[in-house]
């Protein structure tokens, strides 16, 4: 760990924190943080104890912060942080920076010294957003920094390690299993989660330990602590929250977290010096990958020509439709197909509480990816000067939808036959707004972070939390989850029109001046 | 096949056999022999003929399907380091930090190069005095134009005094002052570096190339001075006035570089060993001759 080390981890550090992706993850973990403890009129509850929580201390919000951010962490950091070493390659940043006395290891060394110093940053920043709501809160506004740091060191210090580590070792794998990263990370949080139930992490201590502490009810009562947003019937009662007990049983599980952390980075420093390495796997993989999409897109082409005939007076959306199923490789069309088949066949319970939680997530992670394939290679700016950008972004939008109904196809058919119209329309808004809010958000901010981190928010609140307002596909079965949908479709196609008629009136602006410029001329050329 | 004949200073690069393939039916170098030494290396070839391949292996940045590359006679196949620390490199296609100003991104490829802590400031400032970039060495990388970004690619290349320099394209997107600015510069590093060029414009590396590299279909069909190559050229380049009917006739039976129209008569610039009519006369050729002479589908025998 030289000067040199430390240079380049500060000036890549200095790059990274000037994106606007990482400012828009710090405002909304801070949201977040100011989400978790609600005033007692808010009417909902994150963290509650059979109707109690503890008093606003530094103990309490420190480890509750802790407690519920270190899952959020695990999750969101890895969508934050993935893609830059594999857009580093793709960009040849990579051969230009590995072309001289710098190693693979050292340069994935400091990435990984920079994610982790990313996540933690975003980290201290939630910290003094709970310490500023405990002073605001005015409940026991004297603050402990102590009681703040050690529960971040205890549970989500490791974390973003373990994330670091994670988000670099999908990061080098061949692109073949690039694409499938996000949902491949999706299990492994899922996996992590559970074994954090096990010990991975001192959660269960520190849960445990709150439930104890907390009073009951009813005398006989099991105290049980539950995370998430549920709503308040009445004003939760406090306790007053001393603390977690730190023993030894609370730091074993960091260094079984630290221990996975070096397994994977040691991994990933293998797979990038062999058989995934860096440099040399680029070019027989770009000559692989390009003959093998040649098949592919050729049976996709077949298939959507066979599907899309009726469409030869729209040369356009044909050629949108071509595009995107040439994209798409043969695993898809296994996947929808057996959703399709498995959403006919299950119990309409099954098919809302799993089929479509799962459903939900296919198309984020295959057909929308692909609304940022022109604006990342520039092709938008080639194509604006063909064809007017709205018409161009509301035809991709328009293939993209019917793509993303092919996904809900089976569950379709199935609510028709079980004449459930308001599932029907529910799932029809979803197919709009999921490349509406894909290639909208795409083309307001060049990158698709944005809108993957505000989709994997509705999914945990919808599916883990059964929040009606976040449904966007109709898994709570709510009128409210319905108007929810069409209502962000209304937004997001009001945000598209109007950045696209911003643009028009600018246009207009322009004209305006230089006709006006142009009245005066020739007024005074008169008046000679 | 000669090899350059350049006095040997400190570095030489020796590429023995070389060969790479990317799969059963497309062989991107075939049995390539060289010996570099310091001076500038003019790289030419048309598009596919294993220019960016060649530069990309001896920049270590693939690896070899067969031969080997020698830096002093060391073979650098078991540690790269060897190259790598003694390389500047502007890749054809690069991206840069968008939200470092130039200066820190100059400073981030130092610290990358291990460019000596005391020299780095000094550095920095004297290249992008050189580019001509210190104007702007304090705004944001994401403002640069095309041809600004260029020159800071050139400037990182040229980082902690690199013995070998390989340029990949450099003057796209340069305007003409820059071009002679470059040209200037790459004069002065050439008289102690090994510099490669590579280039489709033959014009630029014509006036400044100590020595030229032809490749054609990953092979090297000349490797020699501008000089020697004109001089083996004479008697070869053809000026012919003829009726065009009769020049379209010419037009398929040799190789014509050039053509001129006038009322109902063409002029033609023929390359061929013999006088191609007996109205031909000889001129002189140019290295643009040259090249389309050893580019020529049937592969002429290096001389």
């Amino acid at each position: 760990m030289n000067w040199y080390f430390w240079k380049i981890v500060q000036l890549d550090l200095y790059n990274r924190i000037r994106k606007t992706n990482w400012w828009f993850a710090c405002l909304c973990m801070i949201a977040i943080t100011l989400f978790i403890f609600p005033d007692s009129s808010a009417g909902y509850a994150v963290l509650d104890i059979n109707g109690y929580r503890g008093t606003y201390n530094s103990a309490w919000m420190g480890e509750s912060l802790a407690l519920v951010s270190s899952s959020f962490v695990l999750l969101f950091g890895y969508y934050l942080l993935s893609g830059f070493v594999a857009q580093e390659k793709t960009s040849q940043i990579q051969s230009l920076l590995l072309s001289s006395s710098f190693t693979i290891n050292q340069y994935l060394s400091t990435k990984f010294v920079v994610n982790v110093l990313l996540l933690n940053i975003i980290g201290i920043l939630m910290i003094a957003a709970a310490m500023l709501q405990q002073l605001i809160a005015q409940e026991q506004s004297t603050i402990y920094i102590t009681s703040y740091i050690l529960p971040y060191l205890v549970l989500i210090l490791p974390v973003t390690i373990m994330v670091s580590c994670f988000a670099l070792l999908f990061d080098i794998l061949p692109e073949k299993i690039q694409k499938y990263s996000n949902l491949i990370y999706f299990f492994v949080w899922a996996l992590l989660c559970t074994l954090n139930i096990f010990g991975l992490s001192a959660h269960s201590d520190f849960i445990r330990q709150m439930e104890q502490a907390a009073p009951s009810l009813t005398t006989g009562q099991t105290q049980h602590l539950s995370i998430g947003i549920s709503k308040l019937n009445r004003i939760q009662e406090t306790f007053n929250w001393q603390g977690v007990n730190y023993d030894i049983s609370v730091f074993i599980p960091i260094v079984l977290q630290l221990l996975l952390g070096l397994v994977i980075f040691t991994i990933t420093l293998r797979l990038a010096n062999g058989p995934c390495h860096l440099l040399y796997q680029s070019k027989s993989n770009r000559f692989s990958t390009s003959t093998n999409p040649k098949k592919a897109s050729s049976n996709s082409f077949a298939l959507t020509d066979y599907l899309f005939t009726i469409n030869s007076q729209y040369p356009l959306l044909n050629a949108e439709l071509g595009m995107l199923s040439s994209h798409l490789n043969r695993s898809f069309w296994v996947i929808a197909t057996c959703l399709f088949s498995v959403s006919l066949l299950v119990s309409l319970d099954t098919l809302r509480a799993v089929i479509l939680a799962i459903i939900w997530l296919l198309p984020v992670v295959t057909v929308c990816q692909l609304s940022m394939c022109d604006e990342r290679s520039e092709t938008a700016v080639l194509l604006s000067g063909y064809r007017n950008q709205l018409s161009l972004r509301l035809t991709r939008v328009l293939a993209a939808s019917i793509f993303t109904g092919l996904c809900c196809l089976g569950a379709l058919i199935r609510f028709v036959i079980e004449g459930e119209f308001i599932a029907v329309l529910h799932l029809l808004g979803y197919c709009l707004l999921l490349p509406l809010g894909s290639v909208t958000c795409s083309m307001i901010f060049h990158s698709q972070k944005m809108f993957q981190l505000s989709f994997l928010f509705c999914w945990i609140a919808s599916v883990v939390n059964h929040a009606p307002y976040s449904d966007l596909i109709g898994v709570t079965a709510s009128s409210q989850g319905f108007s929810a949908t069409w209502i962000a479709n209304l937004t997001l196609f009001i945000m598209l029109i109007a950045y696209h008629a911003n643009l028009f009136t600018m246009r207009c602006n322009f004209w305006y001046v230089k006709s006006k410029k142009a009245v005066v001329e020739y007024v005074k050329s008169g008046a000679h | 096949m000669s090899n350059a004949s350049f006095p040997i200073k400190e570095v030489q690069l020796g590429i023995h056999k070389l060969s790479k393939s990317y799969h059963e039916n497309h062989t991107a170098l075939n049995n390539i022999s060289l010996t570099l030494t310091p001076g500038i290396i003019g790289l030419v070839g048309s598009n596919g003929a294993g220019k960016s391949t060649l530069l990309k292996l001896i920049a270590q940045l693939e690896r070899p399907s067969s031969g080997s590359i020698q830096l002093n006679g060391q073979d650098v196949a078991g540690c790269p380091q060897l190259i790598r620390q003694r390389l500047g490199l502007l890749p054809q296609h690069f991206a840069v930090y968008e939200n470092l100003t130039a200066k820190q991104f100059l400073q981030y490829l130092a610290a990358v190069k291990q460019v000596t802590r005391k020299h780095v400031a000094q550095d920095i400032s004297e290249l992008l005095h050189a580019l001509n970039l210190h104007e702007f060495e304090n705004q944001n990388i994401s403002t640069f134009s095309g041809g600004m970004r260029q020159r800071l690619g050139i400037a990182q290349a040229l980082l902690g005094a690199p013995d070998i320099l390989i340029f990949d394209e450099p003057t796209v997107g340069l305007d003409p002052h820059e071009r002679v600015a470059f040209r200037s510069l790459l004069k002065k590093l050439g008289k102690d570096k090994i510099v490669l060029l590579s280039s489709h414009i033959i014009s630029d590396l014509a006036s400044i190339s100590d020595n030229i590299l032809v490749l054609a279909r990953g092979e090297v069909c000349a490797f020699n001075t501008p000089e020697n190559l004109l001089q083996h050229m004479e008697g070869k380049v053809w000026d012919i006035m003829l009726k065009t009917t009769e020049a379209r006739q010419i037009e398929t039976q040799f190789k014509v570089c050039d053509t001129q129209y006038f009322d109902n008569k063409t002029r033609l610039r023929v390359i061929h060993e013999t006088p191609p009519t007996k109205c031909a006369s000889s001129i002189a050729p140019n290295l643009e001759d040259a090249y389309l002479f050893y580019t020529a589908p049937c592969p002429v025998e290096a001389h």
